[in-house]
């Protein structure tokens, strides 16, 4: 608990209004989880289906926050050195070469000479601990493995990095650590006990609607209202891959984008490709599209 | 005087008998997630649904475990009905409040769970209990207290700065080689408390509270050292490891020996002149008091200013500020309003949560 957090958010509702000034529109639940991690310095642990805006938070976070975004986008076989730091090692030699034909000979000053801040590569995890007040997002952890996990575990609860060469580094404040999963793997339990957790749901009816309407505000009432509609229900049809916000925001501009007026299947079908990402999805919804459209009124 | 049941069945029990009620559900948060739960509530305003979507965010660490959770909630603080619970059931089992209950379920009906409304209402009116349960409630809220970077410091096997001597002297182990450097980190320290309790007639509805919540604080293992005074100081520090029932009747006997008066000035300087010494940059000095003083206004600013030089923070504790229209015109507190760090009301258990807040805040 050492560093203490960067941020103070006097309440939810102050997250809240600052999430909603940058057009994010917030479950309660996600604004209190939000300060809390804020707050108490534990990293902010999202998940949700795909397309619900998990990522989306520590954009905003850091945009209203106005602090820098350190982005981590993790994926299998992520190592250390792209996470953390390396040694500029082609700087490095030449840092030699130099020193050489300068005439260096004592083999601790060359030493010395090139294990230097300024011959490190700092990834994202060392970045955002050097600003202190970032936000650290560390985008879809599920995809590492777990010794991955196990080190970055390590990072979140001591805020410090020790690069044998150079000493510790800790963060001088503690940066907001935003961590996504859109569980294609189960995390380890101690991971899911150090964070503050929220689980992002579908937004309801009237909450996508405001999200559509603070996105695309040229978007006429009346259509936004039926795209939502359209969209909750073709989430009940027990798709592959179900829409999520950011879909229905992109069919939303895309129509938008096509100039259509109203809801009808033939004004539809060109757009459906930006609601549906696999084909079996487009086939389905097409065949049910007249019923869907029918039962909206 | 105090219901002996009552003192079995404190806020902190009942908040931590949750945690059992998780279990009994299959959900086993640690033991660190269950600080991190205590310092949550203490930092998110208890409305609307926070309490529990605090809870859970800090409890909870999966959506499979959010049925789970909810039932154990609604079983447990039934009376809370959060929104976002599908069937709300009134079964409130917390067992925390006393039954005489004036301003009964009708008026808020269901508006604030007990333990909110507890926090709301004027210290002054609790019973016994109550005042009993609401300070163990604050005093586990205020946990861990503040600790604050020293200027010594000691060695560590990971810190900010290199200790040379400790390097080398590692090395002889290894012939001279380094192979491992030695550290040095701040030591955190605890701050002191020395609280200074008004027990005269005007703070008599309030001193009470106040007690209680001094030694819970002390409970939970607070440096601190208390003192009442009215006419006179009197060191208390001693009453407060006492169960209630034992410790309050001796309270009241000082308070009964001060004839009700208030000397503020004197008592200050006998402070001053007894503990004084013993001040220092760890010491916070707390004032509970009404400011309503008898004695000579020029002696409270002597010694209050005095004092202001000998410790880290000077803070006044306040019950009537709270009200509307206050303003510090008793002569007491003006006299010693150019003295005080800050002057914090105190006459609910809200507002004491704030200071308790405040005081985590501090550098």
């Amino acid at each position: 608990m050492d560093p203490k957090p960067a941020f103070a958010l006097e309440s939810p509702a102050a997250v809240a209004a600052l999430l909603e000034r940058e057009r994010y529109i917030a479950e309660e639940g996600l604004a209190v989880a939000t300060f809390l991690a804020l707050r108490l310095g534990r990293p902010l642990l999202l998940e949700g289906e795909p397309g619900v805006g998990k990522t989306e938070v520590a954009r905003v976070l850091s945009k209203g926050l106005g602090v820098p975004l350190v982005r981590l986008q993790c994926y299998e076989g992520l190592e250390l050195e792209q996470a953390l730091y390396e040694w500029d090692h082609a700087r490095q030699l030449l840092e030699i070469r130099l020193l050489e034909s300068l005439g260096e000979r004592d083999l601790d000053r060359l030493r010395a000479g090139v294990y230097r801040e300024e011959f490190l590569l700092k990834r994202p995890i060392l970045e955002a601990l050097e600003l202190g007040e970032a936000v650290l997002l560390i985008d879809e952890v599920d995809r590492t493995d777990e010794a991955f996990e196990a080190f970055l575990l390590e990072v979140l609860s001591d805020f410090q990095v020790t690069i044998p060469e150079l000493g510790t580094l800790r963060a001088r404040a503690r940066p907001l650590v935003v961590l996504t999963s859109n569980r294609t793997r189960e995390l380890h339990d101690a991971l899911r006990r150090r964070c503050v957790y929220y689980w992002i749901d579908y937004p309801s009816l009237e909450k996508e609607l405001r999200i559509v309407r603070a996105r695309l505000p040229e978007l006429p009432e009346a259509l936004a209202r039926k795209v939502v509609a359209l969209v909750q229900r073709v989430r009940g049809l027990g798709l592959l891959k179900p829409p999520g916000v950011a879909e229905t925001l992109d069919l939303a501009a895309s129509l938008l984008a096509l100039g259509v007026g109203d809801l009808a299947p033939e004004a539809l079908d060109p757009a459906l490709g930006a609601l549906l990402k696999a084909r079996e999805d487009v086939e389905r919804v097409r065949r049910a599209l007249g019923d869907l459209l029918m039962a909206l009124g | 005087m105090t219901d002996p049941r009552i003192l079995e069945t404190p806020l902190l029990r009942g908040l931590l008998g949750f945690v059992g009620a998780l279990r009994a559900e299959g959900l086993h948060p640690g033991r660190a997630q269950v600080q991190a739960w205590l310092q949550g509530l203490l930092l998110v305003p208890w409305e609307g649904e926070a309490f529990y979507l605090a809870s859970r965010a800090l409890l909870v660490g999966r959506k499979e475990d959010y049925a789970a959770f909810d039932r154990a909630f609604r079983r447990y603080f039934g009376h809370l009905r959060p929104k976002a619970l599908p069937r709300p059931q009134a079964q409130g089992t917390l067992p925390v409040l006393g039954s005489g209950e004036a301003e009964g379920e009708g008026v808020l009906k269901g508006a604030y769970s007990p333990l909110e409304r507890l926090l709301r209402r004027p210290l002054e009116g609790l019973t016994p209990g109550e005042a009993l349960l609401l300070a163990r409630l604050l005093a586990a809220l205020a946990f861990p207290p503040p600790r604050f970077a020293a200027r010594r410091r000691r060695r560590a096997p990971k810190g900010e700065r290199l200790s040379l001597p400790a390097t080398l002297r590692r090395a002889l182990r290894t012939g001279g080689d380094i192979l491992e450097a030695r550290f040095l980190r701040p030591r955190r320290q605890a701050y002191r408390y020395y609280v200074l309790l008004d027990v005269s007639g005007s703070m008599a509805p309030y001193a009470r509270a106040l007690f209680l919540l001094l030694q819970a604080l002390k409970g939970r293992g607070l440096p601190l050292e208390a003192f009442a005074f009215g006419t006179r100081l009197t060191r208390i520090t001693p009453l407060l490891p006492l169960p209630p029932q034992e410790a309050l009747p001796g309270l009241g006997r000082l308070a009964e020996d001060f004839a009700g008066g208030t000397r503020l000035g004197e008592s200050l300087r006998a402070f001053l002149e007894g503990e004084g010494r013993r001040l220092g940059r760890r010491s916070l000095l707390l004032v509970l008091s009404d400011g309503l003083d008898q004695g000579d206004p020029e002696a409270v600013a002597r010694a209050l200013g005095a004092l202001r030089r000998r410790v880290r923070r000077v803070y006044w504790l306040n019950p009537l500020a709270g009200l509307p229209g206050y303003a510090p015109l008793a002569r007491g507190m003006r006299a010693a309003l150019p003295y005080l760090d800050a002057l914090f009301p105190a006459g609910t258990g809200e507002e004491l949560l704030a200071f308790l807040r405040r005081l985590r805040d501090l550098p």
